[in-house]
């Protein structure tokens, strides 16, 4: 009979925190005993003492009760996790697609099918799921140690933001821009260190370099550490101005013919070295362009939006006034 | 549509949570080991499971609203609780606020609804 109890409670014990773990067990032994003398006053057969511990319930459902709710990232965290997993999942795929074709395209080695298909999806894949574990990761330990956003700025109605307010920084687009800045200003020091493109980053072993106009790529890299600055002043700020948006949109503009004389132009060229097929199709115009366009249209829009909200809003400001 | 009796279970346990704590609590003023209680509540009308109450005296106690005492001299060793000044002044704030409760909802619930 307690061998039978006895089985019960190590089953359960295997499951308790281990350091209440033997008080636990003891409660629950003088349970079980109580609950016994209580039902079967006569020595309890081995089928009843079963019946009792059926009632108690499976050891694990048991074990689990003495818990505290626990979580690797609760319900308050969860939806800043889900933002910047989202926003991960769209841009850490491009990246690593448009770098594994590069790669391939670059290599000495003429690019198969497999390569320019299969190696992208691969190299996207695993780095999604790499970056998804890390955010994880870093959001369990905030869980974990209990840190807390903006908790010492108090919320204030009226400062809300108008709901199409152009002002407004995105956080996470300049976040990222910082983010990618940075990281493309180190590549293109390296670059610039070594004397061209290369897709091998060691500085005493370069590999196949591809040469690469030096001017140009200072012209680069002097561009995307302005908009860098720019981003951290938005955010800092945490207000578009006209002259910044501005500012940002003729660098990027410069940034993108920087891009078309410094890496478009050389890894074309390369290309058409080993590859005469795609001779006739002008990519690196076309990316010129399309990127360029992309650029004009979106920045355009902003600043239209924040001309219109800027002479609407003084417009309100003076009715209220009066 | 979701299960009601699903539902139905849901909610009551939601009901309950803050119930039992008060209840037990109440039931404290002599010291009592968890069986004792279960069988005290339940002469009163309320039925407690032991896979409820014994975690809920632990918890109780870790928040420093009960203690406990291994009582050894006994045909078998248990574990008395009994609750603690932290938690009788709790109780005097919760007793309160519940009888303020219970006003508001009865006139709410037997009143019905229609202004």
């Amino acid at each position: 009979m307690t061998e039978l109890i006895e089985r019960y409670v190590h089953q359960v014990g295997r499951y308790l925190p281990p350091k209440e773990r033997a008080d636990i067990e003891a409660e629950l032994r003088s349970l079980i005993q109580d609950m016994l003398d209580d039902r079967y006053p006569e020595t309890p057969s081995q089928a009843d003492v079963a019946s009792v511990l059926a009632e108690l319930g499976d050891p694990r459902r048991v074990a689990t009760s003495y818990h505290k709710e626990q979580y690797l990232i609760g319900p308050s965290l969860y939806p800043w996790m889900m933002m910047v997993m989202r926003y991960g999942w769209l841009v850490v795929p491009m990246v690593m697609i448009f770098l594994s074709v590069f790669g391939v395209l670059i290599s000495s080695q003429p690019p198969t099918v497999f390569n320019l298909l299969l190696e992208p999806i691969w190299a996207s894949l695993q780095a999604t799921f790499i970056f998804s574990a890390v955010v994880v990761l870093i959001f369990a330990l905030i869980q974990h140690f209990d840190l807390e956003f903006d908790a010492n700025t108090p919320f204030n109605a009226l400062e809300l933001p108008q709901i199409d307010d152009p002002r407004v920084v995105d956080r996470f687009k300049s976040v990222s821009g910082t983010a990618l800045g940075t990281f493309f200003v180190l590549v293109f020091l390296y670059f610039l260190a070594v004397g061209g493109l290369t897709l091998r980053f060691n500085l005493s072993d370069p590999g196949d370099v591809i040469a690469s106009p030096v001017g140009w790529m200072i012209v680069l890299v002097v561009a995307i550490i302005i908009m860098t600055v720019i981003n951290i002043i938005a955010l800092w700020r945490n207000t578009w101005t006209g002259s910044l948006l501005l500012t940002q949109t003729i660098l990027e503009i410069l940034g993108n013919i920087a891009m078309y004389f410094s890496v478009y132009m050389p890894v074309y060229q390369r290309i058409i070295a080993d590859n005469s097929a795609l001779s006739d199709v002008p990519l690196p115009e076309i990316i010129v362009i399309l990127y360029a366009v992309i650029t004009l249209v979106n920045s355009g829009i902003q600043v239209v939006k924040l001309w219109n909200y800027r002479s609407n809003n003084t417009a309100h400001l003076t009715t209220q006034s009066i | 549509m979701a299960d009601i009796s699903e539902q139905l279970t849901k909610l009551r346990l939601e009901l309950r949570r803050g119930i039992v704590v008060l209840a037990v609590l109440s039931q404290m003023n002599t010291t009592r080991y968890g069986y004792s209680l279960i069988q005290r509540l339940a002469e009163q009308g309320l039925t407690i499971e032991e896979g409820t109450l014994y975690p809920l005296l632990r918890r109780l106690e870790e928040q420093g609203l009960l203690e406990s005492e291994w009582e050894v001299a006994e045909s078998r060793p248990r574990k008395y609780y009994r609750i603690s000044e932290a938690g009788r002044e709790v109780l005097d704030v919760l007793r309160a606020e519940w009888l303020e409760t219970v006003k508001v909802m009865n006139s709410m619930l037997q009143g019905g609804n229609h202004d």
